[in-house]
């Protein structure tokens, strides 16, 4: 019982401390916006201050859900292949799709360079189509850890696919334009960039938002599934329908964001370690809201700092969140060669 | 008399893996009828079909033939949770349960009973609460698991499957990596749940020695593919056992029915 005092305390903590960060993020960047802006938007009067505010609020928006999002999948999918290094990055899940991505923009997209169908089924058709390779990927890592059960195993698994697809889109880009291939570099970049129509975010916040509560409703099954397959259904779980309900909104979240904001290095493999860490806890229905809560505080700070305030420049977020993670994903690594040899 | 009830039975049973090419079947015609109350060893060699056996009549793996049946119904027509509160299980080795301790390990076993969030219900609080007691774990209740020794691990999961209130609680070699004196305080709480709680205790085991001494009965599964019935105190089941297990090295003491080295 004092855990769940101590767990409330900091949970509270830690949704202000990433609401400050929301607003800072508005706030700060390459030009500094004064409140004011904040009245001109709301004012709808098209000073450049609001046309800056609304952008960075966007911008905040993505980050948050997106962090929140890729956390989800990443504590689903650890659940799921009970390992503690899976994660939508590392499964090779980012990789399908990235080439979902890039057969949409340098393969279907019509030949010569235009679009046929116009910007706006362009871009519905990178959306569905990354989507897809996501998809399509955690069904074949699910096939492929049938037969891998090593945790490295796995790993090892999804460095090879993102070889594999690698050079399958360089191949594609021999063949491409210029200008698609600088719109796919563009995308696999990763970003926080809202998409170009305001519906279109709201439909991104949507969905996340519907499969964190569908994570947070399965959270049950989550703590009996830490025992195994077999425990589990000696317990009274069914469980072809506990394993589909948990690798389809892990499935749906990493496509959804991946799709969005381009492939964002190991967010979903990070923070439910660092939310176990924080809140002492293997409990699932502490850990959701965790994540969330983590994740967009992960994706806030890494953007913040990529603006690098007060500089003109602005770098890419992706090496920013690798440079945090990667040391630590070798460290998990160190530890379970030792304990599981 | 009490009239004697049958809690689990099998049917021409045959057990055994099926992938795509091939069906390697374990063991075949296993009719079996296990009675209240009872402890029973299931032993036999390495490959024998114990674990296999365990499994197909906790029912998850499948049949290759034959039924098995748990109070009269065919397990082949019971969901998971159905037959969870019925049969409760005990598995080799241990999961990784990361951060979790031992109350929460427990209270795994509550699964069937609580509501969609999973809360713990006054009454599930007091059935845990009761295991602890009864392993004598109270010391224990606020550790991480991954605390524990492996004697005190074993404990922890055998208190799971009791949260799970079925009457029949399977085990698989529950004492295989355990030290002499956790062997023998794990055969002796197995002895106890029989005697005092008066559950069905099925346990996998290659410590025979233990097994003559506290089961009622003994499934010796053979390398024939055959599983027998056999009574421990009896003569002709203990020529048999001897028949299977004695070779050049190992010589059966009839007086105290222990196995021992010939040297």
């Amino acid at each position: 019982m004092k855990d769940s005092r101590r767990n409330l305390v900091l949970f509270i903590f830690l949704v202000s401390f990433c609401f400050s960060l929301f607003i800072l993020r508005i706030f700060l960047g390459s030009v500094w916006l004064s409140p004011r802006g904040i009245f001109d938007f709301f004012s709808n009067n098209g000073s450049p201050a609001a046309f800056i505010f609304k952008v960075r609020i966007g911008r905040a928006i993505m980050a948050l859900f997106a962090g929140a999002g890729l956390s989800v999948a990443g504590l689903l999918l650890q659940v799921y292949f009970r390992n503690p290094l899976a994660g939508p990055f590392v499964l090779g899940i980012n990789s399908g799709a990235s080439l979902g991505a890039a057969l949409a923009i340098m393969v279907f997209s019509g030949i010569g360079g235009s679009f046929s169908g116009g910007i706006f089924l362009y871009h519905s058709g990178v959306l569905l189509f990354s989507c897809l390779g996501a998809f399509l990927m955690v069904v074949i890592v699910s096939i492929v850890s049938a037969r891998v059960t090593s945790n490295t195993g796995l790993l090892i698994f999804g460095v090879l696919v993102g070889y594999f697809i690698n050079a399958a889109i360089s191949i594609f880009s021999y063949f491409s334009v210029p200008e698609k291939i600088k719109i796919y570099f563009l995308w696999a970049e990763g970003s926080f960039n809202p998409p170009n129509q305001g519906w279109m975010m709201n439909l991104f916040v949507a969905f996340v938002l519907f499969f964190i509560f569908f994570a947070l409703f399965i959270s049950k099954n989550l703590n009996i599934m830490k025992l195994g397959d077999n425990y589990a259904q000696s317990s009274g779980v069914n469980l072809v329908l506990a394993k589909v309900s948990i690798i389809i909104p892990a499935g749906f979240l990493s496509g959804i964001v991946t799709s969005f904001c381009g492939p964002i290095a190991f967010v979903g493999l990070f923070v439910p370690h660092v939310a176990r860490m924080a809140f002492h806890t293997e409990d699932h229905r502490v850990l959701v809201p965790g994540v969330v809560v983590l994740g967009g505080i992960m994706a806030l700070l890494a953007d913040l700092v990529a603006q690098l305030p007060g500089l003109s420049y602005v770098l890419p977020v992706n090496p920013i969140l690798t440079l945090v993670s990667a040391p630590f994903v070798l460290f998990l690594i160190l530890k379970n060669g030792r304990t599981n040899g | 008399m009490d009239k004697i009830i049958n809690v689990l039975s099998t049917e021409q049973l045959s057990i055994g893996y099926k992938s795509r090419s091939k069906i390697t079947e374990v063991a075949h015609n296993i009719n079996i009828s296990l009675q209240d109350a009872s402890l029973y060893s299931v032993i036999g060699v390495n490959g024998s079909g114990k674990s296999t056996f365990l499994k197909t009549i906790a029912g998850l793996i499948p049949t290759l033939s034959g039924d098995v049946f748990c109070y009269e119904n065919n397990i082949k027509n019971m969901s998971a949770r159905d037959l969870s509160s019925l049969v409760s299980c005990v598995f080799t080795g241990f999961p990784d349960l990361g951060l979790m301790r031992v109350f929460d390990v427990i209270s795994l076993g509550r699964y069937l009973y609580t509501g969609f969030t999973g809360r713990l219900s006054v009454d599930d609080q007091d059935v845990v609460n009761g295991i602890i007691s009864i392993l004598d774990i109270e010391d224990l209740s606020d550790k991480y698991f991954f605390q524990l020794s492996d004697g005190q691990k074993q404990k922890v999961m055998i208190g799971r499957a009791l949260a799970q209130q079925s009457k029949i609680i399977l085990l698989d070699e529950p004492t295989a990596f355990l030290d002499f004196q956790n062997r023998v305080a794990i055969d002796l709480l197995l002895r106890q749940l029989v005697d005092n709680l008066g559950l069905t205790v099925v346990v996998s085991t290659h410590d025979i020695n233990n097994a003559l001494k506290i089961s009622d009965k003994v499934l010796l599964f053979s390398s024939d593919l055959r599983v027998q019935t056999l009574n421990p105190k009896k003569e002709e089941g203990l020529s048999l056992i001897e028949r299977t297990f004695a070779n050049q090295n190992i010589i059966f003491n009839r007086s105290d029915t222990s196995f021992s080295i010939k040297l």
